[in-house]
């Protein structure tokens, strides 16, 4: 019982704190704020600052926006901290470049990327309906599986490359710089030059790189695992080469994507890829702006949809081009079934949750931070706590 | 430590820990690093193309970066644009008085602008919207819910606002703000692991103290009933105006 009303005083803090408003007259202004976030205020007026900002949602609004700005830490990193290591640097990079070219040889060219973690899974671990299937399956048989080693296999960088495993169906733009990207769909080329025919006006055009698969109709889609299926089963050529071809479309895509936000990538923003190419969502996890924009020309423009202050999504995935499910911290569940107005639904936990997978509007499987995995039939009306392996 | 001549119109910060020197000028403590900033602001306030130039290599990249953190449909960048021109037209420079890096006081600058800027539109919609239907429509299918709405709000109230200014700050910037522990410790200048603990024992005492207060004028059950009216949909409850009158009769001299 006390856990559940720890949970309702969260909520009703979040709710309501966030509507304070102290006296204008008295804001901080851009000079106290900086100072305070230098640390350069006395302690008396950080005191000051701090009484007034804890009621003042405006200010709080503000000094938020501050710290967001703020550079990486890595751009303030202590010179003389790096100064005594710099010199590892050079032997490093030695070492991995006589690693890779050890270990390069040795691995099959054309080895079936699904089973092992190949480029494709870089950015998109596989193809949505697969994803889709594996997640329903998850749903009806009841066997959860968080964050499961086969996820993270899946999600592995190629050959070492060191990028974070990203849960399927979204990307990190962190991780598509457009060299990265650019990487991946050279290798992807090479290795499947034999599949490429079909996709030859694409690869000849790399300056353009989302013109023809994005305006291609929809991703082909691979055939869902029957209910028994073993999910580690090898999947089969035909699967494969589908396979392939879907990764193929969707990387140059990212390609696209990822040089679209190169001037601004050090912002983690996540895309949402529906079974339409040409409709996406992006979400940014950012409390004061557009936190969900939507996109009906494969990410050449985007649409603000979605702007709440306090409100964050970091992940997301799209069963139908109007459907799309959204997750985020403490417990973050939104849904669209319009592709264009946006329903929080209730969610059992204020707990982080880092994955989601949806087969339609009413059926998701959400994941959060501790492993659990909660499954949902009726659209978030209920959720059930799925059994570990 | 550096002397800095007086400014037509002064500041309207009207929180400088200076104080005026015998020439008329006013005696700022700046440290070294800040010292050079302020150098190159007051070398810019003056038409100094040299300076300018230095400024818009350094300067002109961190501020669009901070826009795209703030937002990325080019809205912040709008406002950026709008900082640059007036910084340009040296209208801005004076009110930059050391007290923090140059590229805070920027950064600082463009978030008021950009918060200030939302706030004036007041939009969004569609969530607010379906939130506020769903509160009536739970709000007339219970008929003691006004009642535990305003017994909730009333303890809440009282709770959050008998909270130590810190502690209120740390709720509000993780809950509302969704800043990480790390961001908030930089603010307070406690480590993250300070913070968590401090969320959990706020948050912990703030549920022990609206119980302790439901009781006075509720049954076990009813207390029971009037949490669970109140989980996931807070309805009106809305403490900000016993806070703000608390603050307003506090903090006029910020």
């Amino acid at each position: 019982m006390e856990s559940d009303r720890d949970r309702t005083i969260e909520t009703l803090l979040r709710d309501t704190l966030g509507r304070q408003s102290a006296d204008a007259a008295a804001h901080l202004d851009a000079e106290t704020a900086a100072a305070w976030a230098d640390g350069a205020l006395s302690p008396d007026e950080r005191g000051r600052a701090e009484r007034h900002a804890a009621s003042c949602a405006r200010c709080q609004a503000l000094v938020a926006a501050l710290v967001k700005t703020a550079p990486p830490a890595s751009a303030r990193a202590s010179w003389f901290r790096f100064s005594r290591v710099a010199w590892l640097a050079p032997l490093t990079a030695a070492a991995a470049a006589v690693i890779f070219w050890a270990v390069m040889p040795a691995m099959p060219k054309n080895a079936p990327r699904s089973a092992a973690g190949g480029p494709a899974e870089l950015t998109i671990a596989e193809s949505r309906p697969t994803a889709q299937a594996r997640a329903g399956t998850r749903a009806a048989g009841g066997a959860a599986e968080p964050p499961s080693a086969r996820d993270k296999d899946e999600a592995a960088a190629p050959r070492g490359k060191n990028v974070a495993p990203q849960p399927p169906g979204h990307l990190d733009a962190r991780a598509q710089t457009p060299v990265l990207a650019e990487e991946v769909t050279k290798e992807l080329r090479r290795d499947e030059a034999h599949e490429a025919s079909k996709l030859k006006g694409a690869n000849e055009k790399p300056a353009e790189p989302a013109a023809a698969p994005l305006a291609s109709p929809a991703v082909p889609a691979a055939p869902p695992p029957s209910q028994g299926q073993s999910q580690a089963q090898t999947p089969s050529p035909a699967q494969l080469q589908s396979s392939a071809d879907v990764r193929m479309r969707q990387s140059v895509a990212i390609d696209s994507l990822a040089a679209k936000s190169a001037p601004v990538r050090e912002i983690a923003q996540t895309i949402v890829l529906s079974p339409n190419p040409n409709q996406l969502w992006r979400l940014t996890p950012n409390p004061l702006a557009a936190v969900v924009e939507y996109s009906i020309d494969g990410g050449r423009s985007w649409t603000p949809q979605l702007r709440e202050s306090g409100t964050v999504v970091t992940a997301g995935a799209s069963p139908s081009p109007a459907v799309c499910w959204l997750i985020g911290p403490r417990g973050t569940v939104l849904i669209t079934t319009d592709a264009r107005t946006w329903q929080r639904l209730a969610f059992p936990e204020p707990i982080d949750l880092i994955n989601v997978r949806a087969t339609d509007d009413k059926n998701a499987t959400v994941t959060a931070l501790d492993g659990r995995v909660f499954a949902t039939a009726n659209r978030g009306a209920t959720w059930t706590l799925a059994p570990k392996d | 430590m550096a002397t800095i001549p007086p400014r037509p119109g002064g500041s309207s910060c009207g929180n400088t820990d200076g104080r005026h020197g015998q020439d008329g000028g006013i005696i700022l403590h700046v440290s070294d690093s800040h010292a050079a900033d302020v150098d190159l602001a007051r070398l810019c306030e003056r038409g100094d193309e040299q300076a300018w130039d230095r400024f818009v290599r350094e300067y002109r990249p961190l501020l669009y970066r901070a826009a795209d953190a703030l937002d990325r449909t080019g809205r912040a960048r709008e406002l950026a644009d709008a900082l640059y021109a007036d910084l340009y037209a040296r209208s801005l420079f004076k009110y930059f008085q050391g007290r923090s890096s140059l590229a805070t006081w920027l950064r600082a600058v463009l978030a008021q602008r950009y918060v200030d800027a939302l706030r004036a539109e007041k939009k969004l919609a569609p969530l607010d919207d379906r939130h506020d239907a769903a509160s009536h429509e739970s709000a007339s299918s219970d008929p003691d819910r006004p009642r535990y709405l305003a017994a909730m709000q009333s303890a809440l109230g009282a709770s959050v606002g008998a909270l130590a200014d810190r502690d209120r700050l740390r709720l509000a910037m993780y809950y509302v703000q969704s800043m990480t522990l790390a961001e908030i410790g930089r603010l307070t200048k406690e480590h993250e692991a300070t913070v968590s603990r401090h969320l959990a024992r706020t948050r912990k005492q703030i549920r022990t103290d609206v119980e302790s207060r439901l009781r006075a004028e509720l049954s076990a059950d009813e207390i029971d009933a009037c949490f669970a009216s109140v989980s996931g949909d807070p309805g009106e409850i809305d403490i900000s105006r016993m806070l703000g009158y608390k603050e307003r009769t506090q903090e006029r001299s910020i």
